[in-house]
């Protein structure tokens, strides 16, 4: 099988300024300390391909940099080293409902937000009661978007957003928005990108769920990949070290506990 | 309640091939989007865009016309005043709100890939869509009126009107990415705009300010040559309303390359820039 997703030696640095101002008096008063910035290193070397049809997670915890590595992938954020090559037509989807308008209505988004997915108007003209029908908005099509319950808003971001077809699939806990019922829709759409050999690669920290879909799962800290293997494998481990760590946070909160009860009881004592 | 349908049943859509395809359409509906947000919840809607310039033209024409006599020497100065701030209010509407473009669409570039100029370019063609509507108006009324002067020298004004909107597609490429990381840009642009409306000759004939009582020669040439707006806008009053005016090349002779370069360089510059700029809008928004 070759390689839909081709990273190599991958690397973002991001410079943080250490006096931020966005006003060209600061720029002109402070030339001379303007360009301070602390580096932050939020990738280094990575390196990893996917295979077709390959269904990879990705997971680690928060800072770790697999949101920049999915920005990288869908072209938001240039690389400051390394290459991406991809071979196939890709969809990301950071978030639901990109580009809606709480303004328009439902039928007008269904416009707008396809657009920014690269879905051209004449064939959603075509399918725009189909989509109603699917997110169950048929009464709402033209009620504006604000007027819509967060739940609505959600089943008509991801009616748009399973629309575009594509080979590889790039996605960022799009899963941790909506109800149950919503949640089983989504998996049912996964189970099918599955069946149909897509590409997909799904950043997210619910072990549960990259257990049960990914056949594969990275696990990022601090820039690196610390493991890759079997998602039940991977899962596992970074549960154990999780728990571990969890567990000497645990043990060190319940000794201080106890230093703090016995300081009390000294000096009631006294 | 209707129950759900099953996800199988939604069809996905094959997308464009051809990146042109798509960004043709993301522009369209991104132009066709701002254009009905400005209007829609507004009591006079639409026509609120004719009101502007109207309001403007009303008190030009009582200070400089009335008042000052600017147009004195020429016959049918309304209408060089209306056609010019019609152009004028094109210039700031879409120099202004494509200035902000970048700036405004964050969460848009933190979450989606595409071309960034897309944005620049959508917001310059809602401003030009309420000049085409606006300028239609002011053909209806004046051209029974006798007014507009449509003859083959005419046949160049689409050429000018394109150098205008290369101008200003130069102008709003630079300043959208400046604005991104200096926000002073927008009272410095402002600022610019106000010495603009008046070099550019919009409220007085062009001969105003170039000749002087009994002198041969023309004064400020310089200073009105050099400036590309003051150009087009005598070019088109000479092609569209007014055929006893002299075009600019009368005054400029060779020097009328000056503005064409002036033109051309601020495009050069305005795309490097953003090009230049663009990697860092994402991580700065």
């Amino acid at each position: 099988m070759s390689a839909a997703v081709d990273v190599t030696g991958l690397s973002k640095i991001f410079r943080i300024p250490l006096d931020r101002s966005s006003t060209l008096k600061f720029r002109v008063t402070h030339w001379r300390s303007a360009s301070r910035y602390r580096m932050f290193y939020a990738l280094r070397e990575v390196s990893f391909q996917v295979p077709e049809g390959q269904f990879l997670g990705i997971t680690g915890p928060n800072g770790c940099g697999k949101s920049t590595l999915l920005r990288i992938l869908t072209r938001i954020y240039e690389p400051d080293g390394g290459e991406v090559r991809i071979r196939g037509e890709v969809a990301a989807f950071l978030e639901l409902g990109v580009g809606f308008n709480p303004e328009l209505t439902a039928r007008e988004n269904i416009f707008l937000g396809g657009a920014v997915l690269g879905l051209p108007r004449r064939q959603l003209t075509r399918k725009v009661d189909t989509i109603l029908h699917f997110a169950d908005l048929e009464e709402f099509a033209d009620l504006k978007l604000k007027n819509y319950s967060s739940g609505m808003q959600v089943r008509l971001a991801f009616t748009v957003a399973i629309l575009a077809r594509a080979d590889i699939l790039l996605m960022d806990e799009v899963l941790a928005v909506g109800d149950a019922s919503f949640q089983a829709k989504c998996f049912d759409v996964f189970a099918r990108y599955k069946r149909e050999g897509r590409t997909i690669i799904l950043v997210s920290h619910d072990l549960g769920i990259l257990d049960r879909y990914c056949d594969r799962v990275l696990l990022l800290e601090h820039g690196h990949i610390t493991a890759d293997g079997p998602a039940a494998q991977v899962t596992a481990e970074y549960r154990r070290a999780t728990e571990s760590q969890a567990a000497i946070e645990a043990r060190a909160e319940a000794e201080a506990a106890i230093l703090d009860a016995s300081v009390v009881l000294a000096s009631s004592a006294e | 309640m209707t129950a759900l349908v099953p996800a199988s049943r939604l069809e996905s859509i094959p997308r464009p091939t051809s990146a042109l395809q798509r960004n043709v359409n993301l522009i369209r509906e991104l132009a066709l989007t701002q254009f009905k947000l400005k209007y829609t919840g507004s009591a006079l809607g639409y026509l609120w865009s004719l009101v502007k310039p109207l309001m403007l033209f009303g008190v030009m024409y009582a200070v400089f016309a009335r008042l000052l006599k600017a147009g004195a020497g020429s016959t049918e100065f309304e209408v060089q005043l209306l056609f010019a701030i019609v152009l004028w209010n094109f210039f700031t509407e879409a120099t202004s709100t494509a200035m902000s473009s970048i700036a405004s669409a964050g969460h848009l570039i933190r979450k989606a890939y595409f071309p960034r100029w897309i944005l620049v370019l959508s917001s310059t063609l809602t401003a030009l869509m309420t000049f085409i509507i606006n300028t239609c108006l002011i053909l209806v009324i004046t051209v029974p009126i006798g007014h507009m002067h449509l003859t083959l020298r005419s046949l160049t004004a689409p050429l000018f009107f394109i150098e205008f909107v290369v101008l200003i597609l130069g102008l709003s490429l630079l300043l959208s990415s400046l604005f991104v990381f200096y926000r002073d840009i927008g009272h410095i642009w402002e600022i610019i705009s106000l010495v603009l409306f008046y070099a550019s000759t919009i409220v007085f004939p062009f001969v105003v300010l170039v000749t002087e009582p009994g002198a041969a020669r023309p004064r400020n040439l310089w200073f009105a040559g050099l400036n590309p707006i003051a150009q087009v806008v005598q070019d088109l009053r000479y092609a569209l309303v007014s055929p006893h005016l002299h075009p600019m090349s009368h005054y400029l002779g060779a020097l009328y390359a000056v503005p064409l370069l002036i033109v051309a360089t601020l495009f050069g510059v305005g795309y490097l820039v953003f090009h230049r700029l663009t990697p860092r809008f994402a991580e700065s928004l």
